[in-house]
Protein backbone atom coordinates (compact mmCIF):
# COMPACT_ATOMS: atom_id res chain seq x y z
CA UNK A 1 0.00 0.00 0.00
CA UNK A 2 1.33 3.44 -0.91
CA UNK A 3 1.81 5.94 1.86
CA UNK A 4 -1.15 8.30 2.16
CA UNK A 5 -1.13 11.41 4.27
CA UNK A 6 -4.09 11.69 6.64
CA UNK A 7 -6.48 14.54 5.90
CA UNK A 8 -7.12 15.21 9.57
CA UNK A 9 -4.99 14.05 12.47
CA UNK A 10 -5.78 14.33 16.18
CA UNK A 11 -2.65 14.08 18.28
CA UNK A 12 -3.21 13.57 22.03
CA UNK A 13 -6.13 15.98 21.96
CA UNK A 14 -7.94 16.81 25.19
CA UNK A 15 -10.67 19.33 25.71
CA UNK A 16 -11.57 20.66 29.10
CA UNK A 17 -14.49 23.07 29.34
CA UNK A 18 -13.90 25.62 32.03
CA UNK A 19 -13.59 25.23 34.87
CA UNK A 20 -12.74 21.52 34.83
CA UNK A 21 -15.17 19.44 32.78
CA UNK A 22 -13.25 16.90 30.71
CA UNK A 23 -15.22 16.59 27.47
CA UNK A 24 -12.50 14.83 25.48
CA UNK A 25 -9.57 12.89 26.88
CA UNK A 26 -6.39 12.20 24.96
CA UNK A 27 -7.87 11.52 21.53
CA UNK A 28 -5.64 10.07 18.79
CA UNK A 29 -7.31 9.75 15.44
CA UNK A 30 -6.56 9.84 11.73
CA UNK A 31 -9.14 10.54 9.05
CA UNK A 32 -8.15 9.94 5.41
CA UNK A 33 -9.46 11.46 2.26
CA UNK A 34 -12.53 9.58 1.10
CA UNK A 35 -13.31 8.14 4.53
CA UNK A 36 -16.88 7.82 5.73
CA UNK A 37 -16.47 8.17 9.47
CA UNK A 38 -19.39 7.53 11.78
CA UNK A 39 -19.01 8.98 15.23
CA UNK A 40 -21.27 7.47 17.81
CA UNK A 41 -21.67 7.21 21.56
CA UNK A 42 -24.17 8.11 24.22
CA UNK A 43 -25.47 11.58 24.83
CA UNK A 44 -22.86 13.83 26.34
CA UNK A 45 -19.96 11.63 25.28
CA UNK A 46 -18.24 14.42 23.36
CA UNK A 47 -19.26 13.89 19.71
CA UNK A 48 -20.21 17.50 19.05
CA UNK A 49 -17.14 18.67 20.90
CA UNK A 50 -14.92 16.58 18.64
CA UNK A 51 -16.57 18.03 15.54
CA UNK A 52 -16.28 21.56 16.92
CA UNK A 53 -12.57 21.01 17.27
CA UNK A 54 -12.41 20.06 13.58
CA UNK A 55 -14.08 23.23 12.36
CA UNK A 56 -12.37 25.22 15.08
CA UNK A 57 -15.36 26.55 16.94
CA UNK A 58 -13.44 25.29 19.97
CA UNK A 59 -9.72 24.96 20.52
CA UNK A 60 -8.16 21.92 22.21
CA UNK A 61 -6.94 22.40 25.75
CA UNK A 62 -3.91 20.26 24.94
CA UNK A 63 -2.65 18.31 21.96
CA UNK A 64 -2.73 19.36 18.33
CA UNK A 65 -4.94 18.83 15.30
CA UNK A 66 -3.44 18.77 11.80
CA UNK A 67 -5.01 19.48 8.45
CA UNK A 68 -2.80 17.41 6.18
CA UNK A 69 0.53 18.37 7.73
CA UNK A 70 -0.43 21.86 8.90
CA UNK A 71 -1.12 22.25 12.61
CA UNK A 72 -4.31 24.22 13.25
CA UNK A 73 -2.57 26.49 15.71
CA UNK A 74 -0.39 27.75 12.83
CA UNK A 75 -3.35 28.63 10.59
CA UNK A 76 -3.73 32.34 9.96
CA UNK A 77 -7.17 33.97 10.02
CA UNK A 78 -7.36 34.04 6.25
CA UNK A 79 -6.26 30.41 5.92
CA UNK A 80 -8.76 29.33 8.52
CA UNK A 81 -11.62 30.95 6.63
CA UNK A 82 -10.42 29.35 3.38
CA UNK A 83 -10.35 26.00 5.15
CA UNK A 84 -13.88 26.52 6.42
CA UNK A 85 -15.05 27.46 2.94
CA UNK A 86 -14.14 23.92 1.90
CA UNK A 87 -16.17 22.37 4.69
CA UNK A 88 -19.85 21.59 4.65
CA UNK A 89 -21.10 21.69 8.20
CA UNK A 90 -24.50 20.49 9.34
CA UNK A 91 -24.88 21.71 12.90
CA UNK A 92 -26.79 19.85 15.57
CA UNK A 93 -28.49 23.12 16.52
CA UNK A 94 -28.88 24.14 12.84
CA UNK A 95 -27.31 27.59 13.28
CA UNK A 96 -29.44 29.34 10.67
CA UNK A 97 -30.00 33.06 10.29
CA UNK A 98 -33.49 33.41 11.74
CA UNK A 99 -34.30 36.72 10.05
CA UNK A 100 -33.33 35.59 6.56
CA UNK A 101 -35.44 33.46 4.25
CA UNK A 102 -34.79 29.82 3.49
CA UNK A 103 -33.46 30.79 0.09
CA UNK A 104 -31.13 33.44 1.50
CA UNK A 105 -29.74 31.12 4.15
CA UNK A 106 -28.74 28.63 1.50
CA UNK A 107 -27.50 31.24 -0.90
CA UNK A 108 -25.10 32.71 1.69
CA UNK A 109 -23.45 29.35 2.07
CA UNK A 110 -23.07 28.99 -1.66
CA UNK A 111 -21.63 32.46 -2.10
CA UNK A 112 -19.19 32.02 0.78
CA UNK A 113 -17.89 28.74 -0.62
CA UNK A 114 -16.67 30.75 -3.62
CA UNK A 115 -17.56 27.90 -5.94
CA UNK A 116 -18.66 29.06 -9.29
CA UNK A 117 -22.20 27.85 -9.90
CA UNK A 118 -23.72 28.72 -13.25
CA UNK A 119 -27.32 28.89 -12.18
CA UNK A 120 -27.42 28.95 -8.42
CA UNK A 121 -31.10 29.74 -8.19
CA UNK A 122 -31.93 26.64 -10.16
CA UNK A 123 -29.60 24.56 -8.02
CA UNK A 124 -31.09 25.83 -4.78
CA UNK A 125 -34.62 25.10 -5.95
CA UNK A 126 -33.56 21.65 -7.06
CA UNK A 127 -32.44 20.84 -3.53
CA UNK A 128 -35.51 22.46 -1.98
CA UNK A 129 -37.69 20.36 -4.26
CA UNK A 130 -35.86 17.26 -3.20
CA UNK A 131 -36.62 17.99 0.45
CA UNK A 132 -40.15 19.17 -0.30
CA UNK A 133 -39.36 22.71 0.82
CA UNK A 134 -39.71 24.71 -2.39
CA UNK A 135 -42.94 26.31 -1.22
CA UNK A 136 -41.20 27.66 1.86
CA UNK A 137 -38.29 29.18 -0.04
CA UNK A 138 -39.30 32.76 0.68
CA UNK A 139 -40.31 32.17 4.27
CA UNK A 140 -38.23 33.39 7.13
CA UNK A 141 -36.38 30.55 8.79
CA UNK A 142 -37.78 31.41 12.21
CA UNK A 143 -41.24 30.61 10.87
CA UNK A 144 -40.35 27.00 10.02
CA UNK A 145 -40.85 23.86 12.09
CA UNK A 146 -37.87 22.19 13.74
CA UNK A 147 -37.66 19.46 11.12
CA UNK A 148 -37.92 21.97 8.29
CA UNK A 149 -35.13 24.00 9.80
CA UNK A 150 -33.00 20.90 10.03
CA UNK A 151 -33.56 20.26 6.33
CA UNK A 152 -32.46 23.81 5.49
CA UNK A 153 -29.34 23.22 7.57
CA UNK A 154 -28.63 20.06 5.64
CA UNK A 155 -29.11 21.67 2.25
CA UNK A 156 -26.88 24.54 3.28
CA UNK A 157 -24.12 22.09 4.19
CA UNK A 158 -24.21 19.93 1.11
CA UNK A 159 -25.07 22.42 -1.62
CA UNK A 160 -21.56 23.82 -1.64
CA UNK A 161 -20.24 20.40 -2.61
CA UNK A 162 -17.51 20.51 0.05
CA UNK A 163 -14.34 18.43 0.29
CA UNK A 164 -15.24 17.42 3.83
CA UNK A 165 -18.80 17.11 5.07
CA UNK A 166 -19.31 17.30 8.81
CA UNK A 167 -22.80 16.31 9.91
CA UNK A 168 -23.84 16.46 13.56
CA UNK A 169 -26.97 14.32 14.08
CA UNK A 170 -28.54 15.45 10.84
CA UNK A 171 -31.54 13.20 11.26
CA UNK A 172 -32.57 14.01 14.81
CA UNK A 173 -35.86 15.67 13.90
CA UNK A 174 -36.72 13.95 10.64
CA UNK A 175 -39.19 11.34 9.44
CA UNK A 176 -37.93 8.06 7.88
CA UNK A 177 -38.45 9.15 4.28
CA UNK A 178 -36.34 12.26 4.78
CA UNK A 179 -33.71 10.17 6.53
CA UNK A 180 -33.53 7.94 3.48
CA UNK A 181 -33.20 10.99 1.24
CA UNK A 182 -30.24 12.11 3.29
CA UNK A 183 -28.67 8.69 3.27
CA UNK A 184 -28.86 8.68 -0.53
CA UNK A 185 -27.14 12.01 -0.71
CA UNK A 186 -24.44 10.92 1.73
CA UNK A 187 -23.76 7.76 -0.25
CA UNK A 188 -23.50 9.78 -3.48
CA UNK A 189 -21.07 12.05 -1.76
CA UNK A 190 -18.97 9.19 -0.58
CA UNK A 191 -18.89 7.66 -4.04
CA UNK A 192 -17.55 10.92 -5.45
CA UNK A 193 -14.55 10.42 -3.17
CA UNK A 194 -15.46 13.06 -0.62
CA UNK A 195 -14.80 12.75 3.08
CA UNK A 196 -17.71 12.50 5.47
CA UNK A 197 -17.71 12.73 9.26
CA UNK A 198 -21.11 11.94 10.67
CA UNK A 199 -22.10 12.00 14.34
CA UNK A 200 -25.23 10.05 15.10
CA UNK A 201 -26.92 7.53 17.31
CA UNK A 202 -29.71 6.89 14.86
CA UNK A 203 -30.07 3.09 14.55
CA UNK A 204 -31.27 3.33 10.93
CA UNK A 205 -27.94 4.84 9.95
CA UNK A 206 -25.81 2.75 12.28
CA UNK A 207 -27.26 -0.46 10.84
CA UNK A 208 -26.28 0.46 7.30
CA UNK A 209 -22.59 -0.19 7.83
CA UNK A 210 -21.59 2.82 5.77
CA UNK A 211 -18.01 3.16 6.87
CA UNK A 212 -15.61 3.31 9.72
CA UNK A 213 -17.37 3.65 13.09
CA UNK A 214 -15.77 5.44 16.00
CA UNK A 215 -17.29 5.19 19.45
CA UNK A 216 -16.88 7.75 22.19
CA UNK A 217 -17.71 7.22 25.83
CA UNK A 218 -17.33 9.96 28.43
CA UNK A 219 -14.83 11.72 26.26
CA UNK A 220 -12.68 8.71 25.56
CA UNK A 221 -12.24 6.89 22.28
CA UNK A 222 -13.50 3.42 23.09
CA UNK A 223 -13.01 1.55 19.87
CA UNK A 224 -12.31 1.83 16.20
CA UNK A 225 -14.79 -0.64 14.82
CA UNK B 1 -23.64 39.22 0.14
CA UNK B 2 -23.74 42.71 1.63
CA UNK B 3 -27.46 42.73 1.05
CA UNK B 4 -27.99 39.72 3.28
CA UNK B 5 -25.59 40.93 5.91
CA UNK B 6 -27.32 44.31 5.99
CA UNK B 7 -30.55 42.52 6.69
CA UNK B 8 -28.92 40.67 9.56
CA UNK B 9 -27.31 43.82 10.90
CA UNK B 10 -30.28 46.15 10.57
CA UNK B 11 -33.35 44.08 11.25
CA UNK B 12 -32.76 43.39 14.88
CA UNK B 13 -30.73 46.45 15.74
CA UNK B 14 -32.58 49.37 14.19
CA UNK B 15 -33.37 50.63 17.67
CA UNK B 16 -29.64 50.95 18.49
CA UNK B 17 -29.08 53.04 15.38
CA UNK B 18 -32.00 55.24 16.32
CA UNK B 19 -30.40 55.69 19.70
CA UNK B 20 -27.14 56.65 18.03
CA UNK B 21 -28.94 59.24 15.93
CA UNK B 22 -30.43 60.90 19.01
CA UNK B 23 -27.23 60.73 20.97
CA UNK B 24 -25.02 62.16 18.28
CA UNK B 25 -27.48 64.91 17.41
CA UNK B 26 -27.37 66.00 21.00
CA UNK B 27 -23.62 65.54 21.35
CA UNK B 28 -22.74 67.42 18.19
CA UNK B 29 -25.15 70.26 18.90
CA UNK B 30 -23.78 70.70 22.37
CA UNK B 31 -20.17 70.49 21.17
CA UNK B 32 -20.63 73.16 18.53
CA UNK B 33 -22.39 75.41 21.00
CA UNK B 34 -19.78 75.08 23.67
CA UNK B 35 -17.11 76.06 21.15
CA UNK B 36 -19.23 78.94 19.97
CA UNK B 37 -19.72 80.30 23.48
CA UNK B 38 -16.23 79.59 24.60
CA UNK B 39 -14.60 81.32 21.65
CA UNK B 40 -16.88 84.30 21.99
CA UNK B 41 -16.14 84.61 25.68
CA UNK B 42 -12.41 84.40 25.00
CA UNK B 43 -12.82 87.03 22.37
CA UNK B 44 -14.56 89.44 24.66
CA UNK B 45 -12.02 88.71 27.34
CA UNK B 46 -9.15 89.55 25.02
CA UNK B 47 -10.64 92.95 24.37
CA UNK B 48 -11.11 93.56 28.07
CA UNK B 49 -7.75 92.25 29.07
CA UNK B 50 -5.99 94.89 27.01
CA UNK B 51 -7.89 97.63 28.79
CA UNK B 52 -7.85 96.18 32.23
CA UNK B 53 -5.86 98.34 34.61
CA UNK B 54 -5.78 99.05 38.32
CA UNK B 55 -6.29 102.72 38.88
CA UNK B 56 -4.17 104.24 41.58
CA UNK B 57 -5.35 107.67 42.71
CA UNK B 58 -2.85 109.91 44.44
CA UNK B 59 -4.36 112.96 46.13
CA UNK B 60 -2.75 116.16 47.32
CA UNK B 61 0.66 115.50 45.94
CA UNK B 62 2.12 118.66 44.51
CA UNK B 63 5.60 117.46 43.81
CA UNK B 64 5.92 115.54 40.52
CA UNK B 65 9.25 114.18 41.72
CA UNK B 66 7.48 112.15 44.41
CA UNK B 67 5.17 110.75 41.78
CA UNK B 68 8.13 109.63 39.70
CA UNK B 69 9.69 107.97 42.68
CA UNK B 70 6.52 106.11 43.35
CA UNK B 71 6.34 105.19 39.69
CA UNK B 72 9.77 103.62 39.61
CA UNK B 73 8.87 101.79 42.82
CA UNK B 74 5.81 100.27 41.18
CA UNK B 75 7.65 99.43 37.99
CA UNK B 76 9.88 97.15 40.01
CA UNK B 77 6.92 94.91 40.89
CA UNK B 78 7.23 91.85 38.62
CA UNK B 79 3.54 91.66 37.64
CA UNK B 80 3.48 95.07 35.97
CA UNK B 81 3.33 95.38 32.21
CA UNK B 82 3.21 99.13 31.90
CA UNK B 83 1.89 102.27 33.55
CA UNK B 84 0.06 105.26 32.14
CA UNK B 85 0.02 108.54 34.02
CA UNK B 86 -2.90 110.89 33.95
CA UNK B 87 -1.95 114.21 35.51
CA UNK B 88 -4.57 116.42 37.21
CA UNK B 89 -4.37 118.83 34.22
CA UNK B 90 -5.27 116.09 31.79
CA UNK B 91 -7.96 114.83 34.05
CA UNK B 92 -9.49 118.24 34.39
CA UNK B 93 -9.37 118.65 30.65
CA UNK B 94 -11.21 115.43 30.24
CA UNK B 95 -13.98 116.04 32.72
CA UNK B 96 -14.41 119.74 32.24
CA UNK B 97 -17.35 119.51 29.90
CA UNK B 98 -19.16 117.17 32.26
CA UNK B 99 -18.80 119.39 35.30
CA UNK B 100 -21.80 121.48 36.33
CA UNK B 101 -21.37 125.10 35.29
CA UNK B 102 -21.76 126.43 38.89
CA UNK B 103 -18.59 124.67 39.88
CA UNK B 104 -16.66 126.12 36.97
CA UNK B 105 -17.93 129.58 37.81
CA UNK B 106 -17.15 129.43 41.53
CA UNK B 107 -13.72 127.83 41.44
CA UNK B 108 -10.65 128.77 39.51
CA UNK B 109 -8.87 126.20 37.43
CA UNK B 110 -5.96 126.13 39.87
CA UNK B 111 -8.29 125.40 42.76
CA UNK B 112 -9.96 122.60 40.91
CA UNK B 113 -6.68 121.07 39.87
CA UNK B 114 -5.56 120.95 43.48
CA UNK B 115 -8.52 118.77 44.28
CA UNK B 116 -7.80 116.38 41.42
CA UNK B 117 -5.54 113.39 41.90
CA UNK B 118 -2.78 111.98 39.80
CA UNK B 119 -4.00 108.75 38.29
CA UNK B 120 -1.64 105.87 37.59
CA UNK B 121 -3.18 103.27 35.32
CA UNK B 122 -1.27 100.13 36.14
CA UNK B 123 -1.59 97.25 33.64
CA UNK B 124 -0.83 93.73 34.86
CA UNK B 125 1.12 91.30 32.67
CA UNK B 126 -1.98 89.15 32.41
CA UNK B 127 -5.24 88.73 34.21
CA UNK B 128 -3.90 86.04 36.46
CA UNK B 129 -1.24 88.46 37.80
CA UNK B 130 -3.97 90.76 38.86
CA UNK B 131 -4.60 89.62 42.47
CA UNK B 132 -0.89 89.52 43.34
CA UNK B 133 -0.39 92.95 41.89
CA UNK B 134 -3.33 94.30 43.81
CA UNK B 135 -1.94 92.95 47.07
CA UNK B 136 1.37 94.69 46.48
CA UNK B 137 -0.31 97.97 45.67
CA UNK B 138 -2.54 97.69 48.71
CA UNK B 139 0.57 97.72 50.85
CA UNK B 140 1.35 101.17 49.46
CA UNK B 141 -2.09 102.48 50.38
CA UNK B 142 -1.55 101.35 53.95
CA UNK B 143 1.60 103.46 54.23
CA UNK B 144 0.16 106.53 52.58
CA UNK B 145 -3.43 107.53 53.18
CA UNK B 146 -3.41 109.82 50.17
CA UNK B 147 -3.28 106.87 47.88
CA UNK B 148 -6.38 104.97 46.85
CA UNK B 149 -6.91 102.00 44.60
CA UNK B 150 -9.81 101.23 42.31
CA UNK B 151 -10.59 97.94 40.65
CA UNK B 152 -12.14 97.92 37.23
CA UNK B 153 -15.81 97.11 37.06
CA UNK B 154 -16.89 93.48 36.49
CA UNK B 155 -13.46 92.45 37.49
CA UNK B 156 -14.48 89.27 39.35
CA UNK B 157 -16.46 88.07 36.35
CA UNK B 158 -13.60 88.58 33.97
CA UNK B 159 -11.11 87.10 36.36
CA UNK B 160 -13.07 83.86 36.67
CA UNK B 161 -13.79 83.74 32.97
CA UNK B 162 -10.06 83.75 32.41
CA UNK B 163 -9.77 80.47 34.25
CA UNK B 164 -12.49 79.07 32.02
CA UNK B 165 -9.69 78.25 29.61
CA UNK B 166 -8.29 75.48 31.79
CA UNK B 167 -11.77 74.30 32.67
CA UNK B 168 -12.70 74.22 29.02
CA UNK B 169 -9.75 72.04 28.06
CA UNK B 170 -10.74 69.56 30.77
CA UNK B 171 -14.34 69.70 29.67
CA UNK B 172 -13.41 69.03 26.03
CA UNK B 173 -11.29 66.04 27.04
CA UNK B 174 -14.11 64.55 29.11
CA UNK B 175 -16.66 65.34 26.45
CA UNK B 176 -14.65 63.58 23.72
CA UNK B 177 -13.99 60.67 26.00
CA UNK B 178 -17.71 60.45 26.66
CA UNK B 179 -18.34 60.15 22.91
CA UNK B 180 -15.64 57.52 22.41
CA UNK B 181 -17.01 55.55 25.32
CA UNK B 182 -20.50 55.77 23.89
CA UNK B 183 -19.37 54.54 20.48
CA UNK B 184 -17.47 51.68 22.04
CA UNK B 185 -20.42 50.79 24.22
CA UNK B 186 -22.83 50.87 21.30
CA UNK B 187 -20.57 48.74 19.12
CA UNK B 188 -20.22 46.21 21.90
CA UNK B 189 -23.96 46.13 22.36
CA UNK B 190 -24.47 45.51 18.65
CA UNK B 191 -21.75 42.86 18.54
CA UNK B 192 -23.22 41.07 21.48
CA UNK B 193 -26.66 41.29 20.00
CA UNK B 194 -25.51 39.81 16.69
CA UNK B 195 -22.92 37.48 18.16
CA UNK B 196 -24.62 34.21 17.20
CA UNK B 197 -25.09 35.28 13.64
CA UNK B 198 -21.57 36.61 13.21
CA UNK B 199 -20.27 33.31 14.49
CA UNK B 200 -22.35 31.33 12.01
CA UNK B 201 -20.98 33.54 9.29
CA UNK B 202 -17.43 32.84 10.42
CA UNK B 203 -18.05 29.09 10.60
CA UNK B 204 -19.34 29.14 7.04
CA UNK B 205 -15.99 30.58 5.98
CA UNK B 206 -16.75 34.29 6.07
CA UNK B 207 -14.58 36.91 7.70
CA UNK B 208 -15.35 39.74 10.09
CA UNK B 209 -14.05 42.25 7.56
CA UNK B 210 -17.40 42.46 5.80
CA UNK B 211 -19.19 42.97 9.11
CA UNK B 212 -16.80 45.72 10.06
CA UNK B 213 -17.20 47.51 6.75
CA UNK B 214 -20.95 47.18 6.95
CA UNK B 215 -21.04 48.45 10.51
CA UNK B 216 -18.86 51.37 9.48
CA UNK B 217 -21.15 52.15 6.59
CA UNK B 218 -24.23 52.14 8.81
CA UNK B 219 -22.64 54.13 11.60
CA UNK B 220 -21.34 56.75 9.18
CA UNK B 221 -24.73 57.05 7.47
CA UNK B 222 -26.50 57.59 10.76
CA UNK B 223 -23.81 59.98 11.99
CA UNK B 224 -23.90 62.01 8.79
CA UNK B 225 -27.66 62.37 9.10
CA UNK B 226 -27.46 63.34 12.75
CA UNK B 227 -24.57 65.69 12.01
CA UNK B 228 -26.44 67.45 9.23
CA UNK B 229 -29.52 67.73 11.34
CA UNK B 230 -27.92 69.07 14.52
CA UNK B 231 -25.37 71.27 12.73
CA UNK B 232 -28.03 73.07 10.74
CA UNK B 233 -29.97 73.60 13.93
CA UNK B 234 -26.81 75.01 15.52
CA UNK B 235 -26.10 77.34 12.60
CA UNK B 236 -29.65 78.56 12.63
CA UNK B 237 -29.66 79.33 16.35
CA UNK B 238 -26.16 80.80 16.46
CA UNK B 239 -27.01 83.03 13.48
CA UNK B 240 -30.01 84.29 15.36
CA UNK B 241 -27.93 84.98 18.46
CA UNK B 242 -25.28 86.78 16.44
CA UNK B 243 -27.85 88.94 14.73
CA UNK B 244 -29.33 89.98 18.08
CA UNK B 245 -25.97 90.49 19.82
CA UNK B 246 -23.52 91.70 17.17
CA UNK B 247 -20.50 91.17 19.41
CA UNK B 248 -21.16 87.43 19.19
CA UNK B 249 -19.08 86.36 16.23
CA UNK B 250 -19.78 83.38 14.00
CA UNK B 251 -17.90 80.20 14.76
CA UNK B 252 -16.98 78.45 12.57
CA UNK B 253 -16.75 81.33 10.12
CA UNK B 254 -17.25 79.86 6.65
CA UNK B 255 -15.18 82.59 5.06
CA UNK B 256 -12.14 81.84 7.24
CA UNK B 257 -9.84 79.11 6.05
CA UNK B 258 -8.56 78.33 9.55
CA UNK B 259 -12.06 77.91 10.94
CA UNK B 260 -13.01 75.59 8.11
CA UNK B 261 -9.84 73.53 8.63
CA UNK B 262 -10.69 72.99 12.31
CA UNK B 263 -14.28 72.26 11.48
CA UNK B 264 -13.15 69.73 8.88
CA UNK B 265 -10.84 68.01 11.37
CA UNK B 266 -13.64 67.88 13.93
CA UNK B 267 -15.99 66.34 11.37
CA UNK B 268 -13.43 63.81 10.20
CA UNK B 269 -12.66 62.68 13.75
CA UNK B 270 -16.21 62.41 14.99
CA UNK B 271 -17.83 60.91 11.91
CA UNK B 272 -15.10 58.74 10.42
CA UNK B 273 -12.02 58.10 12.52
CA UNK B 274 -13.48 57.47 15.99
CA UNK B 275 -16.26 55.17 14.75
CA UNK B 276 -13.80 53.13 12.69
CA UNK B 277 -11.36 52.78 15.59
CA UNK B 278 -14.07 51.77 18.05
CA UNK B 279 -15.41 49.21 15.57
CA UNK B 280 -11.96 47.65 15.24
CA UNK B 281 -11.44 47.55 19.00
CA UNK B 282 -14.91 46.26 19.79
CA UNK B 283 -14.60 43.33 17.37
CA UNK B 284 -11.31 42.15 18.87
CA UNK B 285 -12.82 39.27 20.84
CA UNK B 286 -15.24 38.02 18.24
CA UNK B 287 -12.85 36.04 16.07
CA UNK B 288 -13.30 32.28 16.31
N1 LIG C 1 -19.66 25.05 26.01
C1 LIG C 1 -19.65 24.09 26.96
N2 LIG C 1 -19.33 24.41 28.23
C2 LIG C 1 -19.29 23.46 29.19
N3 LIG C 1 -19.57 22.19 29.00
C3 LIG C 1 -19.91 21.79 27.76
C4 LIG C 1 -19.97 22.73 26.68
N4 LIG C 1 -20.33 22.08 25.56
C5 LIG C 1 -20.48 20.81 25.93
N5 LIG C 1 -20.24 20.63 27.23
C6 LIG C 1 -20.29 19.37 27.96
O1 LIG C 1 -19.42 18.47 27.32
C7 LIG C 1 -20.01 17.20 27.23
C8 LIG C 1 -19.99 16.71 25.82
O2 LIG C 1 -20.84 17.50 25.06
P1 LIG C 1 -21.15 17.20 23.53
O3 LIG C 1 -22.07 18.26 23.05
O4 LIG C 1 -19.85 17.07 22.83
O5 LIG C 1 -21.89 15.80 23.62
P2 LIG C 1 -22.54 14.96 22.46
O6 LIG C 1 -21.82 13.67 22.44
O7 LIG C 1 -22.56 15.74 21.22
O8 LIG C 1 -23.99 14.75 23.00
P3 LIG C 1 -25.36 14.63 22.16
O9 LIG C 1 -25.44 13.23 21.66
O10 LIG C 1 -26.42 14.90 23.16
O11 LIG C 1 -25.32 15.62 21.09
C9 LIG C 1 -21.42 17.32 27.78
O12 LIG C 1 -21.45 16.74 29.06
C10 LIG C 1 -21.67 18.80 27.89
O13 LIG C 1 -22.39 19.11 29.06
MG1 LIG D 1 -23.96 16.53 20.03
Amino acid sequence: MIFQMALLTFQNVSKIYPPYFKALININLKIYKGDFVILTGPTGSGKTTLLKLIYREEKPTSGEIFYEDVPYSKLKKKELSLFRQNLGIIFQDYKLFPELTVYENIKISLVLSQKFVKNDKFLIYEYLERFKLSEKAQKKVKELSGGEQQKVGIIRGIIRDPEILIADEPTGNLDPSSINEILEILKDFHEKGKTIILATHDPIILNQNLGKTIRLNRGELVEDV
Amino acid sequence: MFRYLSKIEIKQSIIYYLFLFLFFSFWNFFSLFSFYFYLNIQNTLQIYQDRLAINMLIFSEKNPLNIFNLLSEIEKIPHVKNIDIVSPEKLLEKVKKDLPSEILENFSEEELKAEFPYILKIYPLSIKDYPALKDRLNLLTKVNSNIQIYEPRFFKLIYYAYFLKIGFVIFVAIWIFFYIFFLYFLNNLLNLHLKNQTQIFLLLGGTLRKFKLLRFFFLVSVLVLAFGHSSSLFFFISDTISSIFPFFKHYPDISKEKDMLYFGIYTFFTIFLLPWLTILISYRNYEI
